[in-house]
């Protein structure tokens, strides 16, 4: 089993209030300055210690995030992160310029010598106020821009494409990807929609944003339909992202949490505006599975998250149980531990342990 | 055949000569809207008919828009006519083979001498005639545009509004349709 590390980047000086999109009266850009930093630095030490990825993805209009361009900041990592992969999960391509996604992912392959992993997502449902994209258009644009990027990859000659949402009359990819025929594509996997595609086209599946049950679910389904498409996902091609807090004992680990947790938004950054997100709802955003995409969004207490492999919490030791668990259901090949919460040393310390004590017990699953 | 009998002529502007079957029948009213079309049954179709019929209506320039096997005969027109055959729109064209081979021996020696500005577009869902194809028609011909038409099996017959926007576009400014002049202002 692969680990990933995913830092949010996340900020942590003076904001006000939750919601989204959250007002920059009050920023300080000592702060991010700070926090992007510290992100950097728990990058340096996740590949020192032994992870396989590390993980940038994108949000944007929040101190949640501060990657609203992951690839800038994997552009930073090309710089800084010598051997682990670089895993973007992911670019959020309904809502962006699907040739530019390629162009920059393929840099990023070039500068880091073919150690890019591609995730492509549709982000979260906010993320369609962005850029003032139709969120009812997200699927549509997803798939088309998916097969665009692929394209701009593996054709060699110039070439038009005359799409429903995207229209470009000659692309020519430079640079061009270091990894043959492009860098493993991965994507989100929670609905049902998003298995049959992944299935259909032989891409791997993320998860993030869920939990165990919920994730088990969409996985046999997805792996129904691969086999229905005359194929078997690997471990490989299933990634499960978690929260993490590891520390030198389960008492410590859950007490930095508490203290780092005091005040912080209990809701995700999808469910922090809940008028907006009815209102993409209501637009056919979640698909034909709506109610149950729309309550793995909800907010649930510290225990009912660890008892559900939403967070790993404590020692080394106890960390390592609760994640035969989550292999034991899932079979996924890549765990993306994401940093719980930006704690400075006492972040650093967690990936340490866990380089040190958890990645090297569970490579070999 | 009767060179002047062929011919199903429609619309007013520059001449298009099509070979297209019934299922493209969308995409040449279309072509109406901006040029002469001169509709021919593709079966059957030779060369010198073919040159018969549009001597016989007076054109001395025209360009072609073909479909699948109909392409061997439209590059073999314009590499022999290059000063008739003003530009080619090649339909999920079905001349070479996956090795990039000419179907029709002869060809491969004729593609050479295809001068003509040519827009090939292939369906990204296409069989017959796959994506994978269109870089061998790329390579092959001197000026060339291929263009990928996304969700189209067939691009003589699917996504009516899609293909016909790019072929119009083409055959009225040929290479400098690369250029978008559309009005970008979401509000005046």
């Amino acid at each position: 089993m692969k680990s990933a590390l995913f830092s949010t980047c996340k900020y942590h000086g003076p904001s006000v209030g939750a919601g989204w999109p959250v007002t920059g009266r009050v920023y300080s850009h000592e702060h991010a300055m700070d926090s992007m930093q510290q992100s950097l630095d728990q990058f340096r030490i996740a590949d020192e210690v032994g992870f396989d990825w590390v993980t940038v993805a994108e949000h944007h209009f929040a101190p949640f995030s501060l990657t609203p361009n992951p690839l800038i900041m994997a552009g930073a990592l090309t710089q800084v992160v010598k051997r682990a992969k670089i895993a973007l999960l992911g670019s959020d391509i309904p809502i962006l310029n699907p040739v530019r996604v390629a162009e920059e992912m393929a840099m990023l392959d070039t500068m880091s010598g073919g150690r890019v992993v591609a995730g492509m997502l549709r982000g979260t449902a906010n993320e369609y106020v962005t850029y003032n994209i139709n969120p009812a258009e997200s699927r549509g644009r997803f798939e088309e821009a998916l097969l665009l990027i692929k394209m701009a990859w593996t054709e060699t000659e110039p070439f038009g494409w005359q799409g429903r949402y995207y229209e470009y009359r000659t692309i020519s990819l430079w640079p061009r990807p270091v990894q043959k025929p492009h860098p493993k594509i991965y994507m989100s996997g929670s609905s049902p929609e998003s298995a049959e595609f992944a299935a259909k086209n032989r891409i791997g599946l993320g998860f993030a944003v869920t939990n165990v049950p919920l994730a088990k679910k969409a996985l046999t389904y997805f792996r129904a339909q691969a086999s229905e498409d005359g194929w078997e996902p690997e471990p490989d091609d299933v990634i499960y992202r978690l929260g993490v807090h590891c520390a030198e004992s389960d008492d410590q680990a859950l007490e930095d949490l508490n203290e780092a947790t005091k005040g912080a938004p209990k809701v995700s950054l999808t469910m922090s505006n809940r008028a907006l997100e009815g209102a993409i709802a209501s637009t056919g955003y979640y698909g034909r599975d709506m109610e149950s995409q729309r309550q793995r969004l909800m907010p649930a207490d510290l225990k009912t998250r660890i008892e559900n492999g939403q967070i790993l919490l404590g020692s080394p030791d106890t960390i390592v149980k609760q994640i035969e668990n989550i292999k034991r259901e899932l079979d996924c090949g890549v765990l993306d531990f994401t940093v719980a919460h930006q704690m400075g040393a006492k972040t650093n310390r967690s990936i340490e342990l866990l380089g040190e004590k958890v990645v090297p017990r569970i490579a070999n699953w | 055949m009767n060179a002047n009998t062929c011919f199903i002529v429609s619309g007013e502007g520059e001449p298009v000569v099509c070979l297209l079957g019934n299922s493209a029948a969308a995409l040449m009213d279309v072509l109406t809207g901006d040029f002469k079309v001169l509709a021919m049954p593709p079966d059957d179709m030779i060369m010198e008919a073919l040159m018969a019929a549009a001597k016989a209506r007076g054109l001395e320039t025209f360009s072609l828009v073909v479909h699948g096997a109909d392409a061997t005969l439209a590059l073999q027109l314009a590499a022999a006519y290059p000063q008739v055959v003003q530009a080619l729109v090649l339909l999920s064209p079905l001349a070479l083979r996956a090795d990039a081979t000419a179907h029709d021996a002869a060809l491969s020696e004729q593609l050479p001498n295809v001068k003509a500005q040519v827009l090939a577009l292939f369906g990204t869902r296409d069989k017959a005639a796959p994506p994978s194809m269109g870089g061998h028609y790329k390579r092959a011909l001197a000026n060339c545009h291929l263009m990928y038409v996304y969700d189209a099996e067939d691009t003589a017959s699917e996504r009516l509004e899609a293909v016909s926007e790019v072929v119009l576009d083409f055959l009225k400014r040929r290479d400098a349709f690369l250029v978008n002049n559309k009005d970008g202002r979401h509000h005046a």
